[in-house]
């Protein structure tokens, strides 16, 4: 019955991948790109287009990644090959009886060992287990919060097997509790920011700023409650430098989880409620760190639909720039014509003048209908040039057939 | 209000009670494995000092630590100094990491060492993240309009809407569990050697993004691998990463959908004389204090997305 339930979920795109992460949305909303009334092809054309170029964007994004990581890495590593090349031939030559293919073979075990998770350094039956309650613990979480630090990870058959079950409904109900995490910090954060913006609305801030200031006040807020605070005690209790500290919080709270830090996992003797104490902070930090992600994914969102707004509002200026050039140009043919007019219906009223006996009752009232229809009529180039040109036909200028057949009468009545 | 404070209990208990049973169960899994590779660790060690007794306990020990260290930061010490020349930081390599870290895999059989490294990492993973999610967000909804093909087209058929929802479903999942799961498998069963539920497992473990790095692809020294396996793996797991997010997506309604039954039935427990009083069901107002408590924040809001909208009991 859930699953039946949950189909149109499944196929609703708007609810896809940003699974349950709460969502942090100040002004921007996320934009809606297509309506569902276009067709079905249009709307794959535009997806294609879209997903291609937001794919450029990724990739394009990963090589500035890969070069720079290139550049700044490569040569901390070669020094580290370079040194354990000149220790493993000190140690061979300092210790005779040494085989080098000896060697060798211990060194593919260590390897072995280390991947395992086993350091085999000191007496290695007594260092403490990974898989007590407590370390267990921690490694459920890592694998249902996705962070995934690899310094524990299963090696048995049976371990795999549940691990990938285990992830399979944990995962979602994580996610779960994180949005119901997320709700409650939104709550909180809700009611301080909404404190604020009450006093800057009694300064007669503009709404924009205030939106700004309450986002960096968020931020702000955040970065030292859940990055800065953790990383202090992080950087006393672990002895490790600001940096590592810092960057341990960051590459935890995004849940990429390298593991080459792991808080509670040297062999340093802990206060009982440090474990909790850190779990508490994951908790509540990867709702913060996911609120605060799918802000910048806002942003960008934002920003590309600006940049397509843009390029559409260019190209918007140059059609109102060709309008307006026309639109000049016509105005003062239309001008032009009209003076011509102006000036032959002058003549005409004084030839009417002249043969006042003659004339007939309705063609005064016919002037200002006249006068409409032409500058209505004369936005249309096409008829205004053979006009201008036949200057012995001028008077037909921007009249309508009917019109123009009474003006014919008209002036042949004058004559 | 009083059944979003048993809502939040409910889960963190239900939380909790999930990973302590994990615990137990992986304690058990492991404890035995993890022993004999100890035990196995030390008897090397003893072996090799007593075939080399010049060697006094402290010089193993030193080497021991140096030789640690050097494989932790990602050296591999066995051989001779040809090794130096190909780099865990060459450009493949260094694009292979920068996506571990924009999905948030986070293998870290690679991992920036120096300062400058980490600070990058730190800022390159704070927009990278967010521009991956805004990609396979489309991704996964190029898939989701696939499924909507499909169900046109059954529909079309002259099917029942039930039957439809539950063959799209279907269908979904097992291509996804096709292609993205056991195809991959037998083709790492080719490529790296690895058994098949080995290739399973690593494949899981990828595409959920947990990477323990345990198993990582083209890691293995001494095997030849073809040019464009790296780029074939990375394109395997976009695709792989936005079905398995779908997958998710729909599992977490699931329990939403079981959770919101479980608050129904206690919020009914509690308060049996309401059910009297006439046709209003007991979780209506659940759900419009829900609703009240999303709208109280308009301007700023950070409420959870819920893609789920609450079924109207019956």
């Amino acid at each position: 019955m859930g699953a039946n339930m949950a189909a149109p979920d499944l196929l609703d795109p708007k609810s896809a991948t940003q699974n349950s992460k709460p969502r942090l949305s100040f002004s921007t909303k996320p934009t809606v790109l297509s309506s569902r009334e276009e067709s079905d092809s249009a709307i794959n054309v535009m997806k294609w287009k879209t997903v291609s170029t937001i794919f450029l964007v990724v990739v394009v994004y990963l090589i500035i990644g890969a070069t720079v990581f290139k550049a700044l890495e490569q040569p901390h590593e070669t020094s580290q090959r370079a040194t354990i090349v000149i220790q493993k031939q000190t140690f061979v030559s300092q210790h005779s009886c040494v085989n080098a293919t000896e060697l060798d073979e211990l060194i593919q075990q260590v390897v072995a060992a280390i991947n395992a998770g086993i350091i085999p350094l000191g007496n290695t039956s007594t260092q403490i287990s990974h898989w007590d309650l407590g370390s267990s613990f921690f490694f459920a979480g890592t694998v249902i919060t996705t962070i995934g630090f690899g310094n524990i990870s299963p090696r048995t058959q049976g371990g795999k097997i549940f691990c990938i079950i285990y992830a399979l409904l944990g995962i979602p109900l994580f996610g779960f509790l994180l949005a119901g995490v997320g709700d409650q910090l939104g709550t909180i954060f809700g009611k301080g920011i909404a404190k604020v913006e009450d006093t800057f609305v009694k300064w007669n801030v503009s709404q924009t700023k205030i939106r700004i200031i309450s986002t960096i006040i968020f931020i702000l807020f955040g970065c030292v409650l859940f990055v800065a605070l953790p990383a202090v005690i992080f950087k006393h209790i672990e002895g490790w430098s600001t940096l590592d500290a810092i960057y341990f919080v960051v590459i935890t709270l995004t849940t990429i989880g390298f593991g080459d830090y792991v808080a509670g996992g040297s062999d340093i003797e802990y206060l009982d409620f440090y474990k909790p104490v850190v779990w508490f902070w994951i908790l509540v930090g990867l709702a913060y760190f996911a609120a605060v992600l799918s802000m910048i994914g806002d942003w960008l969102r934002v920003i590309s639909k600006k940049t397509k707004e843009e390029v559409g509002e260019f190209r918007a200026h140059a059609a109102e720039w060709t309008a307006n050039v026309t639109a000049e140009f016509k105005e003062t043919r239309r001008r032009l014509s009209v003076e011509i007019y102006d000036k032959f219906q002058r003549a005409t009223s004084i030839k009417r003048k002249l043969s006042a006996e003659l004339a007939v009752n309705h063609n005064q009232d016919l002037t200002p209908c006249k006068r409409t229809l032409s500058v209505n009529h004369l936005t249309s180039e096409k008829d205004i040039l053979p006009a201008l040109t036949k200057t012995d036909s001028i008077y037909m200028n921007g009249l309508t057939p009917h019109c123009a057949a009474e003006e014919i009468a008209v002036i042949e009545n004058i004559k | 209000m009083c059944s979003g404070k048993l809502q939040t209990g409910l889960l963190v208990a239900g939380y909790f009670v999930y990973l302590l049973a994990g615990a137990a169960v992986f304690q058990v899994l492991e404890r035995t494995a993890e022993k004999q590779e100890k035990m196995a660790a030390a008897q090397m060690k003893e072996a090799f000092l007593q075939n080399f007794t010049h060697l006094t306990v402290a010089e193993m020990e030193q080497f021991m630590k140096n030789l640690t260290e050097a494989i932790q930061n990602g050296v591999y010490p066995v051989g001779n100094e040809s090794q130096i020349e190909d780099s865990n930081w060459d450009f493949s390599n260094s694009f292979f990491f920068a996506g571990t870290v924009v999905s948030t895999i986070g293998y870290g059989t690679l991992r920036p060492k120096t300062a400058g490294g980490q600070i990058f990492c730190v800022f390159f993973a704070l927009f990278g993240i967010p521009l991956n999610i805004v990609f396979l967000h489309r991704v996964g909804k190029m898939l989701s309009l696939l499924c909507k093909k499909l169900g046109k087209f059954l529909h079309e058929k002259g099917m029942r809407k039930k039957k439809i929802k539950f063959l799209t479903l279907l269908f979904f999942l097992a291509t996804g569990i096709l292609v993205f799961l056991c195809l991959p498998s037998v083709f790492f069963q080719i490529t790296e050697g690895w058994s098949y539920s080995e290739g399973i497992y690593f494949a899981f473990i990828t595409l959920s993004t947990i990477g323990f790095g345990d198993y990582v692809v083209g890691k293995q020294p001494g095997r030849n691998y073809f040019s464009y396996y790296r780029t074939l793996v990375a394109i395997w797991i976009l695709f792989g990463l936005a079905w398995i997010a779908l997958l998710f997506n729909l599992l977490t309604t699931v329990l939403e959908d079981t959770e919101k039954i479980i608050v129904k039935d206690l919020y009914q427990i509690g308060k049996p004389p309401e059910k009297s009083k006439g046709f209003v069901p007991p979780s209506s107002s659940f759900v419009s204090s829900k609703l009240a408590r999303s709208k109280d924040f308009t301007s700023i809001s950070t409420h959870a997305k819920q893609p789920h909208t609450p079924k109207p009991t019956p």
